[in-house]
């Protein structure tokens, strides 16, 4: 298996891709070879490991494709989610956002 | 950047360790003790740090402060601190903004100290005792924090740091620390620890994956106001019964100095019950014609504590169900803190995970200490194979959120999410022509925003005026490894960087945290002043001991006149007369007895027999000492 770099995680265009994992690798080893290469990213990418400035921003995202990947029914939503991007890229939307909140007025 | 050293603040004690050749060394102080206790102290001529702060604690009780990580962070109307200052000698008042200040009286005038300039003072003495065994400047630091501290608790202490002059490289959560300390040495496969942290003032329960290195927290509960203190404050309760029920109207919360003693055999008695089944606590002259003895049995003290014991298996329940990890997935439960010594402790937890011995194999005094300097090796890039591969993923304990419509929580980064993070949230405006947003950032597990802890109010401006709901606002938090967060924003379809301003009540401002910084060299000042004085004092002392144990060689002896012996040791007579005579005299005034020995009065006699020599080797085997000796002076 290849290393995870820093740049190799902001380049990454899906979680899989950030972990370096197939995605068929997923059934046979479940959570736990999500865990692994979590893990053994963590050592490269994290900011205590690494002198990348960009390493806090590619942490996060290491972080956020661990968390996905190794929850069944977060993987679930995640798949359903790229398969309607694939079927109307018009629509898709940024998981970073959730919901909008209601903004507050301005005090007076 | 210099040696990087770890150091556990602790409520009651604190420690400092630093990693180096492979190895971690918890460093004895100049008392040669291994932990210094958190406490300050302002006598008229100086101020005292650590043992000599404590030692003179019932003589001074109204100038002595202990306990402020009790205080930092929090607001004076906060309940605990309220029930808190019932049991403190010293003064706490509130200063403009609802913030606790310590006030102390020194040289006949009062001065008011807040508790990160006192957590500042314990954090240089710390520093110093680093600096005097690796004979090095310390400019860096890791300081541990209980897991569950809050955002203003954890920047305070941060600011303590500042104050002293300290760059803190890592707020690190003190659970975590200890299980690096645990950990490390241990070649075992996968394993899920539990660390059961019960320390002076603060209680933290964490649970933890560790494998091949890598100590990632899965989830941290816990409570920043239970500790041994608290059960010392049952212990001193009832006695304070036994007191008034045996002296009518005697009360002994009247006094501070008697607080204080029963303070001190409060603790002792407690320390006792961990090994013995009972204790006889004695004070004479607790108050005048008022003596105690009262025999204390384990039985009791477990009685009187109950409560607070059931308390601490909360926590434990909370991180097993936010983890959703069993009971029985737990491979070992690891103490730390001086209060798991307690046997009621170690037996509920052996219950509650169903007769698995508690594991006590760290060093609960030290491990917090231990585990902060492995971590500050990591970030000072520390090339060493023990640590190479070696990275802590910890969480946040509690829940970032804003307060939406109804006045409900939105939680954005919840609790027990690794850190560092940054979560976005898009806002909009309600408005047509709205050019400002106000929002609320709070932090708690609660629902309901107004039972949550504000953190701070941010406006959002600066973007141009649309139609309502055209505006994209994007906020981002970040949480960065230390557990602070801060809060950025950017209107998204004019790309402008909204202005942010958070109003945090409980941050000191860069200008208070420069004011302080500025009063601590004062201090420094002071402190060089009196450590020149009683340097001065040691050499004159040194050479007054040299002359004398010469005088006493018998060889010399046989050949010197004994007018000599006569008009020498009377020399020596009246310096010593002059040192016992009178308090402190100044650097100078020592120097210069020093001289007239050496140059006019002794010296020239020993010159003739031609010992001087001798005079010098023996001084310089004594000056060694006495490099220790005026340290802890």
């Amino acid at each position: 298996m290849k290393t995870v770099t820093v740049t190799s995680v902001l380049k990454a265009t899906d979680h899989w891709k950030v972990l370096k994992l197939k995605p068929a690798a997923l059934k046979e080893g479940g959570k736990a070879a999500v865990t692994a290469a979590f893990r053994k990213a963590s050592l490269h990418v994290h900011p205590d490991k690494s002198d990348d400035p960009r390493a806090a921003d590619a942490f996060v995202i290491l972080h956020e494709a661990y968390r996905v990947l190794a929850d069944d029914k977060l993987r679930a939503a995640y798949v359903d989610e790229l398969r309607r991007q694939k079927l109307n890229p018009q629509a898709a939307s940024n998981p970073l956002y959730q919901r909008a909140l209601t903004p507050r007025r301005r005090a007076a | 950047m210099g040696p990087v050293v770890g150091v556990d603040l602790g409520t009651t004690y604190s420690c400092v360790a630093i990693f180096q050749n492979g190895a971690v060394e918890i460093i004895a102080n100049d008392q040669g003790n291994r932990v210094t206790p958190s406490y300050v102290a302002f006598t008229d001529s100086e101020r005292l740090v650590g043992d000599a702060a404590k030692t003179q604690a019932a003589l001074n009780p109204a100038n002595t402060i202990y306990d402020t990580k009790r205080l930092i962070g929090r607001q004076f109307t906060d309940p605990l601190v309220q029930k808190d200052m019932k049991l403190w000698p010293f003064k706490v008042v509130p200063d403009s903004s609802g913030k606790p200040l310590i006030q102390v009286t020194v040289d006949g005038a009062k001065k008011s100290l807040t508790p990160q300039e006192v957590s500042s003072m314990v954090l240089g003495k710390m520093r110093d005792t680093a600096e005097a065994y690796l004979g090095k400047e310390v400019k860096n630091m890791v300081v541990t924090v209980p897991a569950y501290f809050n955002d203003a608790q954890r920047q305070a202490t941060k600011d303590a740091g500042a104050i002293a002059g300290l760059n803190v490289l890592r707020i690190l959560n003190e659970p975590t620390a200890a299980a690096i300390a645990f950990g490390l040495d241990r070649s075992h496969a996968a394993e899920t620890v539990l660390v059961f942290d019960l320390g002076g003032g603060t209680f933290d329960v964490s649970l933890l994956s560790i494998d091949s290195g890598v100590f990632e927290v899965l989830a941290t509960a816990g409570d920043t106001h239970l500790g041994g203190e608290d059960l010392d404050a049952r212990l001193i309760q009832h006695l304070i019964g036994i007191v008034k029920k045996k002296y009518p109207g005697k009360d002994p919360t009247t006094s501070p100095a008697a607080v204080q003693k029963l303070r001190r055999e409060a603790e002792r008695a407690k320390r006792a019950l961990s090994t013995k089944t009972e204790v006889r606590v004695e004070i004479e002259g607790l108050l005048p014609g008022v003596d105690l003895s009262e025999m204390v049995t384990r039985a009791k003290f477990e009685e009187l504590c109950a409560d607070l014991f059931r308390q601490t298996l909360l926590p434990v329940e909370k991180v097993l169900e936010d983890a959703a990890i069993s009971k029985s997935d737990v491979s070992e439960v690891v103490l730390v803190g001086g209060s798991t010594r307690i046997p009621k402790v170690r037996s509920m937890l052996k219950r509650f995970f169903n007769g698995k011995e508690p594991n006590t194999s760290i060093n609960p005094d030290e491990a917090v200490a231990f585990g902060a300097a492995v971590q500050a090796g990591v970030l000072s890039g520390e090339r060493d194979k023990k640590i190479q591969d070696l990275l802590l993923l910890d969480v946040a304990p509690l829940t970032l959120g804003i307060e939406t419509t109804g006045g409900v929580m939105a939680a954005i980064i919840p609790r027990n999410t690794v850190i560092p993070t940054s979560k976005t949230k898009r806002y909009t405006t309600a408005e047509d022509g709205q050019v400002a947003v106000t929002n609320k950032v709070f932090e708690g597990e609660r629902p309901l925003s107004q039972d949550n802890r504000l953190l701070g109010t941010f406006e959002l401006s600066g973007f141009p005026a649309m139609p309502r709901g055209e505006a994209q606002i994007d906020v981002t938090f970040d949480l960065d490894a230390n557990g602070i967060l801060s809060v950025s924003a950017r209107e998204v379809t004019s790309g402008t960087e909204a202005k942010i301003t958070i109003q945090n009540a409980d941050r000191l401002s860069p200008e208070d945290v420069e004011r302080m910084v500025n009063e601590a060299a004062s201090y420094k000042d002071a402190d060089a002043q009196a450590l020149g004085r009683v340097e001065a004092r040691v050499r004159l002392e040194q050479y007054v001991h040299a002359c004398r144990k010469l005088l006493k060689d018998v060889e010399l002896r046989n050949r010197m006149l004994e007018e000599d012996v006569l008009s020498a040791t009377s020399d020596l007579d009246t310096v010593d007369a002059w040192l016992d005579d009178s308090g402190d005299h100044s650097a100078a005034e020592y120097d210069e007895r020093l001289a007239e020995l050496r140059d006019n009065s002794v010296g020239p006699v020993f010159e003739r027999y031609d010992v001087v020599g001798q005079l010098h080797r023996a001084r310089v085997g004594l000056l060694r000492v006495a490099a220790w000796r005026t340290v802890c002076a």
